[in-house]
């Protein structure tokens, strides 16, 4: 006799609507558009490079000198940068949706990026100089300091309401800004010019030092929050069930709540304020039925990183010779996308 | 922490003088029971009796402000969170989930107590879910969303869970809530055929007197009766907890069947009659239904 369990075919289990695929090749489609992001980001800019000859490039074979210069030091960095920013905060935003049971969690709605950006802010101005080290500790010290507002205001049971929980997430960002733009404002104008760029996010300044610290530390806290994945889900039942299962419920918040923090900090000190990836990401990823954290960590972080590569490839191209901030086309379709889901929600 | 050494005879909970009060309000008042394993308990009592209350404090939610709740002969606060969980499930009024998990990750979370914070389900863990769900005869389920199950299926899974969570308690707030009569009697012949104890608040009377062992009674934070059925479902009792009329008879079955209705001297009897019937009496009484919904 044939077990009634022969009729399901295991893979299906993880909530997936697709069928018939496993994990694996759940994740080989958004892989190979990776790759490919990466090569042809790594082409375009105000000098077209064709696909063929960055190929050469990467693998030290370049035509010119004049070429490899280009993709190998200019945009190899800043792909490579915007690849790790995107993925690190895709991840952070679904870190913080699962473990606040709160589909609206982003760490820009959540305060994250202007607690992070005030941080920065204060240790440019203050001309503290402590190397890099010193930038990422305070961008992570100002982060941790909006995560605590805004959770000790929405305290409890009421972040569950999703209006608390962002209502109290921007008044905190709100707050934090005005301290940014008061210490911009008494600070000397060319650091304010400076700082201005870079709070409305880029990537342009990427170097190797840049990119080690985000990628080091976007790669290791997505490990961490991978490892804690059935326990961040757990928080999905609702508090009241998830600690009647044996989950120590405030322990796994802290711990993701800090980790999303430090990672956003880390990403924020760098890029600069790059609004709405955690938002819109994985939700795009939930409507394909991946929920819980063992599908949508994966993805979210590929499809995470292709996002904003190409935001940054349009960044560079759409005006000639002129950047356009990551953050203004980020904030621009997230604040779109978020009267989307609001719209949807009502209906 | 289970010790196979505990006697038949050792009470699953222990209550001793437990009072609880919330914002100056006295919820629970001094209660004191002894409940027996592998038996069905139902706590029965009127809208804010305090039922939800005693079955929180015997799962050591709340920290009562005197007395003591023991478990297996163990202070239930003293127990580890997961510890705690491997031996007693608590199912909530059904929980709405804001993300569309699927039965089959609802059912797999009653694997949690035996992970520790880094590690996660395995193989052998997939396979107790899908036994557990095929108990529940919700194997063509599996993979839907959690949420758009029917209220009996949701019971039914979280039921599943706490068979897979390898619980040997369950306790169970108002579980009858919202579903059709079917249902109810499908979810109460399940927990009768459950291999361990159950305690559940209920409101339907009727029921309780069908599928419970054992009944307390409370009002007003304290506990009116407790035993069985048939001493615990008399008319008086019921009529002043309840402030109704009641008339008990006996079923087919032999358990107590309750009749109910206003009494004719309550204020509520005092206004117009909406219909022309005759003086209700004893003898005519309708029977009423009770209504889950609060």
């Amino acid at each position: 006799m044939t077990s009634p369990f022969n009729k399901y075919d295991a893979s299906n289990l993880d909530g997936s609507k697709s069928k018939n695929s496993n994990k694996v090749q759940k994740l080989l489609l958004p892989l190979l558009l990776l790759l490919i992001s990466v090569t042809l980001a790594l082409g375009l800019g105000s000098v077209y490079i064709p696909f063929s000859e960055v190929l050469y490039c990467l693998t030290e074979q370049c035509s010119s000198p004049i070429n490899s210069m280009i993709v190998q030091d200019i945009r190899l960095p800043r792909v490579l940068l915007a690849l790790f920013a995107g993925a690190g905060l895709a991840v952070a935003g679904a870190v913080l949706q699962n473990s606040t049971n709160n589909s609206l969690a982003d760490p820009y709605l959540f305060g994250i990026v202007s607690g992070a950006g005030l941080g920065a802010i204060l240790y440019n101005v203050l001309n503290i100089q402590l190397g890099t080290i010193g930038m990422s500790l305070f961008a992570f010290l100002g982060a941790l300091l909006s995560v605590t507002l805004v959770m000790s205001v929405a305290i409890s049971k009421a972040y569950k309401k999703t209006e608390t929980l962002i209502l109290t997430g921007v008044a905190v960002s709100f707050m934090l800004a005005a301290a940014s733009q008061f210490l911009l404002y008494v600070s000397e104008p060319m650091a304010a010019n400076r700082i201005i760029f870079w709070l409305m996010g880029s990537v342009a300044f990427a170097n190797a030092e840049s990119v080690t610290w985000v990628s080091t530390t976007v790669i290791t806290s997505s490990i961490v929050l991978w490892l804690l994945r059935d326990n961040i889900d757990a928080l999905l039942l609702g508090d009241e069930q998830a600690k009647s299962l044996g989950v120590n419920v405030d322990l796994v918040r802290i711990l993701a709540l800090l980790i999303t923090s430090a990672m956003t900090a880390i990403i924020v000190a760098f890029c600069g304020g790059i609004g709405f990836v955690g938002l819109m990401i994985p939700h795009i990823i939930r409507w394909f039925g991946f929920v819980k954290m063992r599908q949508l960590l994966p993805m979210v972080f590929v499809v995470g990183a292709v996002f904003l590569i190409w935001v940054d490839v349009i960044a560079r191209v759409s005006i000639p010779n002129q950047e356009i901030p990551l953050g203004v086309i980020t904030s621009a379709c997230g604040s779109l996308f978020f009267l989307l889901i609001l719209k949807r929600r009502v209906s | 922490m289970f010790d196979k050494s505990i006697l038949p005879t050792t009470p699953l909970f222990k209550l001793n003088g437990v009072c609880w009060n919330l914002a100056s309000k006295d919820i629970l008042k001094n209660i004191s029971l002894s409940l027996p394993r592998n038996k069905i308990i139902g706590i029965i009592g009127p809208n804010g009796a305090g039922k939800s209350s005693l079955l929180k404090a015997m799962h050591g939610q709340i920290k009562t402000s005197q007395g003591t709740v023991d478990f297996n002969d163990q202070p239930i606060l003293q127990y580890g969170l997961k510890d705690k969980a491997k031996q007693i499930a608590f199912i909530e009024q059904l929980p709405e989930l804001t993300f569309d998990l699927s039965v089959y990750d609802a059912v797999l979370a009653g694997r949690l107590p035996y992970q520790g914070l880094f590690s996660f389900s395995n193989s052998s863990d997939k396979n107790r879910v899908l036994s557990a769900l095929e108990k529940m005869e919700l194997l063509d389920k599996v993979s839907q969303p959690f949420n758009t199950l029917s209220g009996g299926e949701q019971q039914r899974a979280l039921i599943a869970r706490s068979l897979v969570q390898g619980a040997t308690t369950l306790l169970l707030d108002e579980p009858t809530n919202h579903l059709d009569i079917r249902h109810q009697l499908e979810l109460m012949q399940t927990l009768q055929e459950f291999d361990g104890s159950v305690i559940m608040t209920i409101h339907d009377l009727n029921m309780a007197s069908h599928y419970c062992d054992y009944l307390i009674l409370i009002n007003e934070g304290e506990v009116v009766k407790y035993g069985e059925p048939k001493e615990v479902l008399n008319a008086e009792l019921i009529s002043t907890t309840y402030k109704v009329e009641t008339v008990v008879k006996e079923s087919s079955l032999g358990t107590p069947y309750l009749y109910f209705c206003l009494a004719e001297s309550d204020p509520i009897n005092s206004a117009e009659p909406i219909n022309s019937a005759e003086p209700i009496n004893s003898a005519s009484l309708l029977t009423l239904q009770s209504n889950n919904n609060d």
